[in-house]
């Protein structure tokens, strides 16, 4: 479903493929640069008309795709968690596991040395 | 006696190096041998939807377990450990049933093809739920549920059904208050972290 992410991310891709900054494109639109900020953020859904606007400044159309889903790569996916999630690694022995679940993580070679080395989950 | 597809299925899961796949053809056998079909949550889910190595300690499944299930369950070479029912092998598993109903709408589940049959996996906004709800006990920045929460929200962000979500905390705000007001801050937190992380990658 597109979404006003998607869409954001459309913008701030043509804007950035036009070697606009986001105060250049508001200029050019006749409007702010928070107002740039908060479309490409998804914090808001443009309208039709300022989307005709954003792509005529950039000289990039968009093309908005209704009607069907259209989900990311496997890889993508994993690529947008490692950045949202910034690179927080998931580690099972902070969960306490009971003497059954410790079998099976053994059993995978999943041991608690083999989590001692993983990158820390950093703050923010 | 148990029947020939669940046996199978589960000979292929004590085979089956990758945890994730392990855990769905185990799930599948048990949608075959319990009285109710089971709906697959907790960890499991988690790794389904994201994709992210979660790796889960166990399998987390809701169903109402009764008599005639355990009983089954024990046909099936499971044996009670503690809190889990536990299948030893080359790749030995831990099966929870932690709760009879899932917290959500059961009809958000989806149906995941497994060999022949399927497994029901929890809805993504539900289990988006769960991790939000979670976190609410341990909100620092750093605690696994919103890690947890902030992977499936950046996985599956155009297929969430953000309206429900919206929904059920509002719901939840009215009915205990402390904890939806709780919800309701590190959702709006998870969403803008997610926003922010989504917008720059040209999705």
């Amino acid at each position: 479903m597109m979404n006003a992410v998607t869409l954001g991310s459309i913008v701030a891709r043509n804007r950035r493929k036009a070697g606009l900054t986001q105060a250049e494109l508001a200029e050019r639109i006749g409007t702010k640069q928070p107002v740039i900020s908060k479309i490409e953020s998804g914090a808001e859904f443009a309208t039709i008309p300022l989307l005709d606007r954003i792509a005529r400044a950039t000289g990039e159309p968009i093309v908005l795709k209704l009607g069907i889903d259209e989900e990311p790569t496997r890889e993508e996916r994993r690529r947008r968690v490692r950045r949202a999630t910034r690179g927080y690694t998931f580690n099972p022995w902070n969960r306490n596991p009971t003497p059954a679940e410790i079998k099976t993580l053994e059993r995978d070679g999943l041991t608690r040395d083999s989590f001692r080395g993983s990158q820390s989950p950093r703050r923010g | 006696m148990i029947r020939s597809e669940a046996r199978n299925l589960l000979d292929e899961a004590d085979r089956e190096g990758k945890r994730l796949r392990r855990h769905l053809l185990a799930a599948a056998a048990l949608s075959l041998i319990l009285e109710h079909r089971p709906i697959v949550v907790g960890g499991t889910a988690e790794d389904y939807w994201t994709d992210n190595d979660y790796v889960p300690t166990d399998l987390d499944m809701c169903a109402p377990i009764s008599k005639e299930d355990e009983r089954r369950l024990a046909n099936a070479g499971f044996k009670r450990e503690g809190r889990h029912w536990f299948r030893e092998g080359e790749h030995p598993i831990a099966v929870e049933f932690p709760e009879a109903r899932i917290e959500g709408e059961e009809q958000r589940a989806v149906e995941v093809p497994v060999g022949s049959t399927t497994v029901r996996v929890i809805g993504v906004e539900d289990l988006y739920l769960d991790r939000i709800r979670q976190s609410t006990a341990t909100p620092e920045e750093d605690s696994e549920p919103l890690a947890g929460a902030v992977a499936i929200a950046s996985a599956r962000y155009e297929r969430m059904d953000w309206r429900y979500v919206t929904k059920v905390i509002r719901s939840t705000l009215e009915r205990d208050p402390p904890l939806g007001a709780l919800m309701q801050r590190i959702d709006r937190r998870v969403r803008t972290r997610v926003r922010r992380a989504l917008s720059g990658s040209g999705f």
